[in-house]
């Protein structure tokens, strides 16, 4: 099964408490909902901090809850739920790779900025994937940096970069578990 | 999973036969930012700052017993090198401070966008 973290404000947890997930469409930002991902509640420490330090990212540097009445942390728990085939998987190696080999072929022939590059490639690869399959994945699973910042847990080498779940049919979020209010942010 | 697979095989191969114009149309219609977890390292940050890459290396050589690449990996992999803290453990946490608060500022701009 798999869960995920979310790290927002409060007044934004609030309207999920109320409505729900919204799907950000905004362009530069991808559209889809981000979780940090997770399948064993042993690691549900190394899920917040990552939560946390991606709010203290967004509220100190990037000042994306200034207009919020309550911008103080909090981390929503929830569970998500879709079929194999709905899953594009970047980590599963065979994947990888193809990303790779696709990376290889297309980015020296491509012309933009180096950042600009790396997200319209995967967006790439997705959108051939979903047009020949002619079908949508619900979620994509991808390790990402971990946030600035982000209290040491365990070395790289045992954790690995942590694993991201863009979900992009917000159906797959079955449940909403829990919201926590973190007061010593 | 087969059937992915093959897709995305497909999807390799017909890219042969993709001139430079179709290839940049198709990137250039992509939305981008949905993923991306570009860290720079050393070089980017002193091209994001306009710093000049041979004074701010020639600055950390003669200051510190570490060179600007090995904070640079450092922060890039995030990872505790034991050996690395051994040996440079104190003079990285004199800097580490200036060198993150660099990093940060010049990964703003490109580190994971997620609302």
């Amino acid at each position: 099964m798999m869960k995920g973290t979310h790290g927002t404000c409060v007044s934004r947890a609030n309207a999920i408490e109320i409505s729900g997930f919204k799907k950000s469409e905004n362009g530069l930002r991808g559209s889809g909902t981000y979780f940090w991902g997770y399948t064993r509640d042993a690691l549900q420490d190394y899920v917040r901090n990552l939560a946390i330090s991606w709010w203290r990212y967004a509220h100190t540097k990037k000042h994306y809850y200034k207009d919020d009445q309550n911008p103080r942390c909090c981390v929503v728990y929830a569970t998500l739920e879709a079929g194999e085939d709905d899953i594009l998987d970047f980590e599963n190696q065979a994947i990888r790779d193809r990303f790779y080999e696709f990376a290889i072929k297309t980015k020296p022939r491509l012309t933009g900025e180096e950042s600009d590059i790396i997200s319209r490639l995967y967006d790439m690869f997705i959108n051939e994937a979903e047009d020949k399959l002619e079908k949508e994945f619900r979620i994509i699973h991808v390790k990402v940096q971990q946030p600035p910042n982000t209290p040491k847990h365990l070395s790289l080498d045992i954790t690995g970069q942590p694993s991201c779940y863009v979900v992009k049919d917000l159906s797959c979020i079955t449940t909403i578990d829990k919201f926590e209010e973190v007061n010593d942010e | 999973m087969s059937k992915l697979l093959e897709i995305l095989d497909s999807i390799i191969v017909e890219l042969d036969s993709l001139s430079d114009e179709q290839l940049q149309k198709k990137f250039e219609s992509a939305k981008g930012g949905l993923i991306s977890s570009m860290v720079m390292d050393g070089q980017q940050i002193c091209h994001h700052h306009q710093l000049d890459i041979p004074l701010w290396s020639e600055f950390f050589s003669s200051n510190y017993d570490v060179s600007f690449d090995d904070v640079s990996l450092f922060y890039k992999t995030a990872s505790v090198d034991q050996e690395m803290l051994i040996k440079h453990g104190k003079i990285i946490s004199r800097i580490s401070d200036v060198f993150i608060e660099a990093a940060e500022a010049a990964n703003d701009e490109h580190y994971l966008m997620a609302a």
